[in-house]
């Protein structure tokens, strides 16, 4: 168990991680959601023990995270930026993880080498935004760290690089269980991936909730314009679109089953909520849409 | 692999090509004084590879901190850990490049006594001397490595005008060795001190610099850049 008790990180008078308290169990893939400057990059920092929390604490099973070798071992953080000197070439920055990582898998990171179409021989420095990305995937996967933190990862990478990661990730996942947290923007494209979701906003935790438990909170409603008018009137909308005289809505609202069967009559489709609305709603109150009336 | 081993490694591709340069220049230099004039009465050695092996610890100890320590806790070390492999590798090397150093003047003693290039200036190093000259070298290397790494930890930690007010600090060690320590080029050396309180007055700065750097770098933030 992880565990975030009353983390605050301030950098002078800003607060980027205010008082959050999250217990995280082990062994599954979470999506680290909030907008620009909510603190996600800080709250991990502190996490990984790249920075010391200016109060509160984070414990792996109990002990102490800062500075402890055991939880360090464990501990796999790829920031954005990536952690390697530009000078060095990508096979020199695989092989000082080779040297220093217990669990790194070298035969994996020639596969994934190969999967993201990266030259072993190239420099850091010579690399695409996306190139870069990919080997702090590569890190991320072949180090095989019980604790893996993915800081915006996909950044650059094109969609089949996206693609390609998203499956390897899966795939090492289910072929080698361990903690992965995921921080991204990219939320539709990933939210499959995640079995929990926590959202920060503003430095604080706004949610944590297991992905199908969120899904349910609210539901996406299809149909002829006028009966999708008629049904969701008075609910929270999080987001609709038009197409025709069809319109979709998302509401924030669970139904029930009686709702549901009323709907059907009238023509209407239902369907699960978008982890993207919901993150929407709920990071942006200003923007949310008038209920319908 | 252990914490010092991987920074040997990582260094090896820059001390091997840096030592080749540093006695190729040797070598053509001396060669141009000694078939210009027939003989040499200084130590070339000691003006190159002494001040080589000062300057390229002084870098070593900013690119500690500003290259290295980033990398080792991305691969899952502690800064503690970090501090203790790069205190082994530090000592070993500082210990390395004063031998060289030494060594590297008995050999070229040898050598022009051999095509009788030595002239009546140069520093001639009996067996006995060896093991002085390492003595004034050593605690130089050790110094000169702890400063650099405590003025780029400054830098790597504060703002830039603090950094500024930390660097004064760290140069202290490389100051004091290099005053009461430093041999010139005729093998002397020109502060006037005992050899067992410049030792002292040397390492005591040193220490009290590498106490600094520890509790600088000890729960340091690490940052997104090369610092």
């Amino acid at each position: 168990m992880i565990e975030l008790r009353d983390l605050t990180v301030r950098y002078g008078s800003t607060v980027a991680v205010d008082d959050v308290s999250l217990d995280l169990p082990t062994g599954k893939i979470y999506g680290l959601l909030g907008r620009n400057g909510s603190g996600k990059t800080s709250l991990l920092s502190a996490l990984a023990s790249y920075r010391r929390p200016t109060r509160g604490s984070v414990r792996f099973d109990g002990a102490d995270a800062f500075e402890d070798p055991a939880v360090m071992r464990q501990t796999c953080f790829v920031r954005d930026t990536l952690d390697v000197n530009d000078a060095e070439r990508v096979r020199g920055v695989l092989a000082v993880a080779g040297w220093l990582r217990p669990g790194w898998d070298q035969d994996y990171a020639d596969r994934l080498l190969d999967l993201f179409e990266l030259e072993p021989r190239k420099r850091i420095s010579a690399l695409s935004r996306g190139q870069r990305s990919a080997v702090g995937a590569v890190l991320g996967l072949a180090s095989r760290a019980p604790l893996t933190i993915l800081d915006e990862t996909y950044l650059g990478m094109d969609a089949v690089a996206r693609s390609n990661f998203y499956r390897e990730l899966l795939a090492d996942y289910l072929a080698h269980p361990r903690t992965i947290i995921l921080s991204t923007h990219l939320i539709e494209e990933v939210a499959d991936l995640f079995e929990r979701v926590i959202i920060l906003d503003h430095g604080r935790l706004l949610l944590h909730e297991e992905t199908d438990e969120l899904r349910g909170r609210g539901i996406t409603v299809t149909g002829p314009a006028d009966a999708v008018e008629a049904f969701a009137g008075g609910h929270p909308v999080l987001g609709e679109q038009s197409l025709g005289g069809v319109r979709a809505v998302t509401l924030d609202w669970r139904p029930e089953p009686a709702d549901v069967a009323r709907g059907e009559a009238a023509g209407l489709t239902f369907g699960p909520v978008g982890i993207q609305d919901l993150f929407i709603h709920l990071t942006s109150p200003s923007k949310r849409l008038e209920a319908i009336r | 692999m252990s914490m010092h081993g991987a920074l040997f490694r990582i260094y090896r591709p820059i001390i091997i090509p840096f030592a080749a340069i540093l006695l190729t220049a040797d070598l053509l230099v001396t060669g141009v004084v000694v078939g210009g004039n027939g003989e040499i009465g200084f130590s070339m050695w000691l003006v190159l590879a002494g001040s080589a092996a000062k300057y390229w610890l002084l870098v070593v100890g900013i690119m500690l901190v500003v290259m290295q320590l980033r990398v080792f806790l991305a691969n899952g070390r502690t800064r503690h850990e970090f501090l203790a492999g790069a205190g082994v590798f530090g000592l070993i090397a500082s210990a390395t490049f004063a031998a060289v150093v030494v060594l590297g003047h008995a050999l070229e003693g040898a050598v022009l006594d051999a095509i009788g290039g030595r002239g009546d200036g140069y520093p001639v190093l009996s067996v006995g001397g060896l093991l002085g000259e390492f003595g004034q070298v050593f605690p130089e290397t050790i110094a000169y490595l702890i400063s650099g790494a405590l003025i780029s930890a400054g830098f790597y930690r504060w703002r830039p005008w603090i950094g500024l007010v930390v660097m004064i600090g760290g140069a202290v060690p490389a100051g004091v060795a290099d005053s009461l320590l430093g041999i010139d080029e005729f093998g002397v050396v020109p502060a006037h001190l005992p050899y067992a309180a410049a030792l002292a007055l040397s390492l005591a700065a040193t220490a009290l610099a590498a106490l600094a750097f520890q509790r600088v770098i000890g729960d340091v933030a690490i940052r997104r850049t090369a610092g």
